[in-house]
């Protein structure tokens, strides 16, 4: 699967976003949303690779949660956001 | 000659999904039911709204960023929700009968732009959340109770999950 030209942009800002970087977003397990799904809107709202993207799957079905990506505040509410926009339940807290 | 038995194709005119008129209007009754819940006000907890407009601070210290956050994003995921339903709502209005070398029986047919099928997989997934939170659905690979009275809900969620996974595998994850 290629990345989009619009998911780089994104993963730019995100990297712009942790060079101060206290907020991290959480993907918690659920018991509805299929595996594969997870990993197909991981892809698409982050461009990340299939591989990382299943790696963060995993660690959500296995260990309950898994932080997603991290950046500033206002980032990663735009991201909280978008999660919930494809069904995901996301949070974001102070990385610890 | 076999019937087809994956729902979805990619061709070059776009991507074929294919619908028994059964499943279509019970497809367009269902996203019409969660269009009018989640457009509705609430009065008082419903768990199929919290469910599809989560928090985004757990920290309750964080009550005034939650609330400003809220304010904004809420009616952006309400209204994209909602164009999400309608536009596959509309989808179903263009079921018509597939061409014979299809196989596909007396399934309809209806050819959808990437942005269309985009619609199908996260209004798929919000049937999914909502039927699912209905049904009280807390283990993965939970099956049915024969005696539960909400077998047919729970027939529909499980029709879902089928279609939702055709979906991914036959065009996302190709």
């Amino acid at each position: 699967m290629t990345e989009s030209p619009d998911t780089l942009v994104e993963q730019d800002l995100d990297l712009d976003g942790m060079l101060d970087t206290p907020w991290v977003v959480i993907v918690w397990n659920d018991p509805v949303n299929l595996m594969s799904y997870v990993v197909h809107v991981l892809q698409k709202l982050f461009g990340y690779s299939k591989e990382k993207a299943t790696e963060l799957m995993m660690q959500v079905h296995e260990e309950g949660k898994a932080a997603v990506v991290s950046g500033r505040r206002d980032a990663c509410e735009t991201d909280v956001s978008r999660l919930h926009a494809h069904g995901l339940w996301a949070t974001m807290q102070k990385d610890s | 000659m076999s019937m087809r038995t994956n729902r979805f194709s990619v061709t070059l005119e776009g991507i074929e999904a294919y619908l028994f008129d059964q499943e279509a209007k019970i497809f367009a009754d269902i996203a019409g039911d969660l269009r009018a819940i989640i457009e509705t006000p609430a009065l008082g907890e419903d768990p199929v709204r919290e469910r599809l407009f989560p928090r985004a601070y757990l920290d309750p210290t964080e009550e005034t960023a939650e609330m400003t956050w809220a304010a904004f994003a809420h009616p952006e995921l309400l209204e994209s929700r909602v164009a999400t339903l309608e536009m596959l709502v509309n989808t179903l209005k263009r079921l018509e009968p597939a061409p014979a070398e299809n196989d596909a029986g007396e399934m309809k047919l209806v050819v959808l732009s990437p942005e269309e099928t985009e619609s199908w997989l996260k209004g798929l997934n919000d049937l999914r959340l909502a039927l699912g939170t209905r049904l009280n659905i807390t283990e993965e690979g939970q099956k049915g109770d024969s005696l539960d009275p909400h077998i047919q809900l729970r027939e529909i969620y499980d029709w879902l999950t089928f279609l939702q996974q055709d979906l991914l595998e036959q065009v996302y994850l190709s």
